[in-house]
């Protein structure tokens, strides 16, 4: 089982996404979020980035998250739409899920998919070590990169999201 | 918005954005501009805080988040077939498809068009300038870039429809914005119609437009008109406007003595010496739907006096206050320089 852990973490992924994506009350949709974002974090780790994976608990989960659950709590009804609420949510819900299940079943039959890219086997996705990389794990060096090589990068990504606090600002002003 | 400081970084960044997506040799950073530049616009759409702008800024909003989701998954496609990020000709023929298709929601090509007039009419008609060319210089960018590996039969496709349906989509129109807006869609078809087969004509018909849209706009502004009817009553006002008003329109129209018949003649020469002789006239005559709306606008401007009333007649001769310091050669560059054609033989 624990050979095949990436696509079963993969196959929650989605269906959290589904879970959100059918639009109940923000509320839920966190909770679909939570679900995605740890699930994520363990597709990382298992894939050998400890430390990124643990960033997205840290920073995503704990920090923006939390903060997205307290603004809805302040600013939600009183009786918030759940998946079964109504048709349409429970609905599309559901066809998500069907969705992915079909995807399962195509896999695990044909042992092959060929829709946009070759996927055989799950070859690509079952890990089976993490590889004998020197002395550094290859995600280290990569955010070592980030804030070498990549100084524009972090140059741009921190002024859009400094913007991106000032666009809202401005949005939400009201006057 | 009119904080002058917040007002600056705003339109840096708007700057920033487009030049990035120009700039940039690596398909992350072209997706991080389109994403900068769509996030710092819609305050500017936003400028006077009433509903109609927030649904418009809205609508804006989520058509081009969705290109630009569009725009990341034909990269990751890209990546997944060729190990490499950079811009240059796609490896993929399914990752060409899409961006092909992301880019024409992000211009307004038909079959998306439909968030052009709807976003157009409920800003202001600066904001409105800004979104009608500014905004266009980003994906057209992308575009040309990758030219070599679009798909033919796609853009030519949805840029005869565009030019179909900017034609006749603005023939019922009287709101001056959407009246744009339709002519925004068809010269997108005019310039994606050439691309894969002179991107060089694309970039003249981008750059004429651009002026004699800008030259329209400043003077729309002038009036503050935003109907056919205040259009209507520039006679009154400022005199001179009708005379600039009339050859505006007629060179958006295409006519020949005028400017904006330049990239309509390079065009149908270039398409007609590769062959494609039903398409180069299928697109001259319905250029002559956007003349007809035109020439409707000419006509309530300058060339009759439309029914009012008699407050209208004798308004208080005021001085302009909006500061308008480009648009004597904006005008001039817009309609006469169809003469300099014979120089950008290259």
């Amino acid at each position: 089982m624990f050979t095949y852990i990436v696509f079963i973490l993969s196959i929650i992924f989605v269906i959290g996404f589904v879970g959100f994506s059918s639009k109940p009350s923000p509320i839920y949709g966190g909770l679909g979020l939570i679900v995605s974002g740890g699930v994520g974090c363990g597709i990382v780790i298992s894939f050998g980035g400890s430390f990124l994976g643990l960033m997205v608990f840290l920073i995503y989960l704990g920090g923006m998250l939390v903060v997205f659950g307290y603004t809805t709590a302040m600013a939600t009804e009183q009786y918030p739409e759940v998946w079964t609420s109504n048709v349409v949510v429970l609905g599309s819900f559901i066809v998500g899920l069907v969705m992915e299940v079909v995807l399962v079943i195509t896999v695990f039959k044909d042992d092959e998919l060929g829709f946009i890219f070759e996927f055989n086997n799950m070859g690509d996705w079952v890990v089976y070590d993490t590889g004998d990389s020197g002395v550094f794990s290859k995600e280290v060096v990569g955010v070592a990169a980030l804030y070498s090589y990549g100084t524009w990068l972090v140059v741009v990504t921190g002024w859009t999201l400094f913007i991106g606090v000032v666009v809202i600002m401005e949005v939400t002003r009201g006057n | 918005l009119f904080n002058p400081l917040i007002l600056s970084v705003i339109l840096t960044t708007v700057v920033a954005g487009t030049v990035m997506v120009m700039i940039s040799s690596h398909w992350l950073m072209t997706w991080i501009g389109f994403e900068m530049n769509m996030l710092t616009i819609i305050p500017i759409l936003m400028k006077h805080h009433n509903p109609r702008s927030t649904e418009a800024a809205t609508k804006y909003f989520l058509t081009q988040a969705t290109a630009s989701m569009l725009l990341m998954l034909a990269i990751i496609i890209n990546l997944l077939h060729s190990g490499q990020w950079t811009v240059m000709n796609l490896h993929n023929p399914l990752s060409s498809i899409i961006i092909t298709l992301a880019m024409a929601m992000k211009l307004g090509l038909a079959p998306f068009h439909f968030w052009v007039p709807e976003v157009a009419q409920g800003i202001p008609l600066s904001s409105g300038l800004i979104l009608l060319t500014w905004q266009k210089l980003a994906p057209l960018s992308i575009l040309y870039m990758i030219t070599p590996c679009i798909n033919h039969h796609m853009i030519l496709t949805m840029s005869l429809t565009s030019i179909l349906i900017g034609g006749w989509g603005g023939l019922n129109q009287t709101q001056l914005r959407k009246i744009m807006a339709y002519s925004s869609i068809a010269h997108m078809g005019w310039m994606t119609a050439v691309l894969t087969y002179n991107p060089t004509m694309m970039l003249l018909n981008l750059l004429i437009y651009i002026l004699m849209t800008l030259t329209t706009f400043m003077l729309f502004i002038m009036n503050s008109s935003t109907t056919t009817l205040m259009l209507s009553h520039t006679w009154n006002k400022m005199p001179l406007i009708t005379l600039s008003t009339l050859v505006i329109m007629l060179s958006l129209g295409g006519l020949p003595p005028l400017t904006g018949f330049l990239p309509k003649w390079m065009i149908i020469q270039e398409i007609t010496n590769n062959g494609s002789i039903m398409l180069s006239t299928l697109m001259a005559v319905t250029a002559l739907l956007n003349l007809y709306f035109y020439m409707r606008l000419t006509y309530a401007t300058s060339l009759t006096m439309f029914p009012t009333t008699n407050n209208m007649k004798a308004k208080w001769q005021l001085e302009n206050t909006k500061k308008m310091n480009c648009l004597s050669p904006l005008i001039i560059m817009s309609t006469l320089t169809l003469p300099l054609a014979p120089m950008m033989m290259l």
